[in-house]
């Protein structure tokens, strides 16, 4: 069986993150990280990076906003 | 679709919208309302190109892109050169000052950069790569989702996340160097 190794890991690895790998895949880079502490790693810290940012990244409706464009629907039927 | 029943699709995803719409106008709120509006009245004159049953949210937010395209005239095309390679480019920088193997990196660094400056680095990010990192970020989209609503091939959709990544990684990390949070961990 074809084993990944670091290079090929860390090229999957915003795949692997995004959960958009094979389900084969996924678990290739999941059985490698178990076993090098140094992809581990590299996946932990690019996870917290995304984590931080998907937080950060919305905002806030407007108050008022989701009314004022129900509203403007009017004058279009 | 009746008015009630896009109504509450709409309402449904407009929080996601909004946030979407402010990242494409980098960061200018009024902008993002004005543009959110058109897309809304245009989305519900033409609700009935939509097909029940089919991605509401895929369907919006294509329609709020077009909208942005127009607002922003011919569609800007960029060129930006960085390096394409995969690298772990924050992992190799920790590990430099010796902090790669932290249990918890937000907890000794992300989380001490303020949202705004976080928000500032996607708002800086060039327009091609802005526009998918803003669907990714706040859409909450799949590859092929963020394929589907700015046309484009999945590959391409992970080529430019790819590089907004590291875009974005080399922002936060000098933001990090900058503020003394890095030097503060680093001789902690």
């Amino acid at each position: 069986m074809h084993e990944m190794d670091c290079r090929e890991v860390i090229k999957h690895m915003a795949q692997y993150l995004d959960r958009e790998l094979s389900t084969k895949e996924q678990e290739e880079v999941q059985k490698h990280l178990g076993e090098c502490g140094s992809c581990a790693n590299a996946f932990r810290w690019e996870n917290s990076m995304l984590i931080l940012v998907k937080n950060c990244a919305g905002e806030e409706l407007p108050k008022g906003l989701t009314a004022r464009i129900f509203d403007s629907f009017d004058c279009c039927e | 679709m009746d008015r009630a029943t896009f109504e509450r699709e709409l309402g449904e995803i407009l929080g996601l919208a909004y946030g979407y719409a402010v990242r494409l106008n980098s960061g200018d709120h009024e902008a993002a309302e004005d543009l959110l509006q058109e897309a809304s009245i245009s989305a519900f004159r033409g609700r009935d190109s939509f097909t029940v049953g089919t991605n509401f949210k895929a369907w919006f937010f294509k329609i709020l892109t077009n909208a942005f395209y127009r607002r922003a005239g011919k569609k800007e095309v960029q060129t930006v050169s960085i390096d394409a390679d995969p690298e772990p480019y924050l992992y190799l920088q920790a590990r430099e000052v010796g902090i790669a193997g932290a249990d918890d990196p937000a907890e000794i660094l992300f989380n001490k950069i303020d949202t705004a400056e976080v928000k500032q680095a996607l708002d800086n990010l060039p327009s091609e790569f802005r526009e998918v990192s803003a669907l990714y970020f706040t859409g909450e989209m799949s590859y092929e989702e963020i394929s589907d609503t700015l046309n484009i091939p999945v590959g391409t959709v992970r080529s430019r996340l790819h590089r907004a990544r590291k875009l974005l990684q080399v922002a936060l990390w000098d933001l990090a160097v900058s503020r003394g949070i890095v030097e503060a961990v680093s001789y902690a």
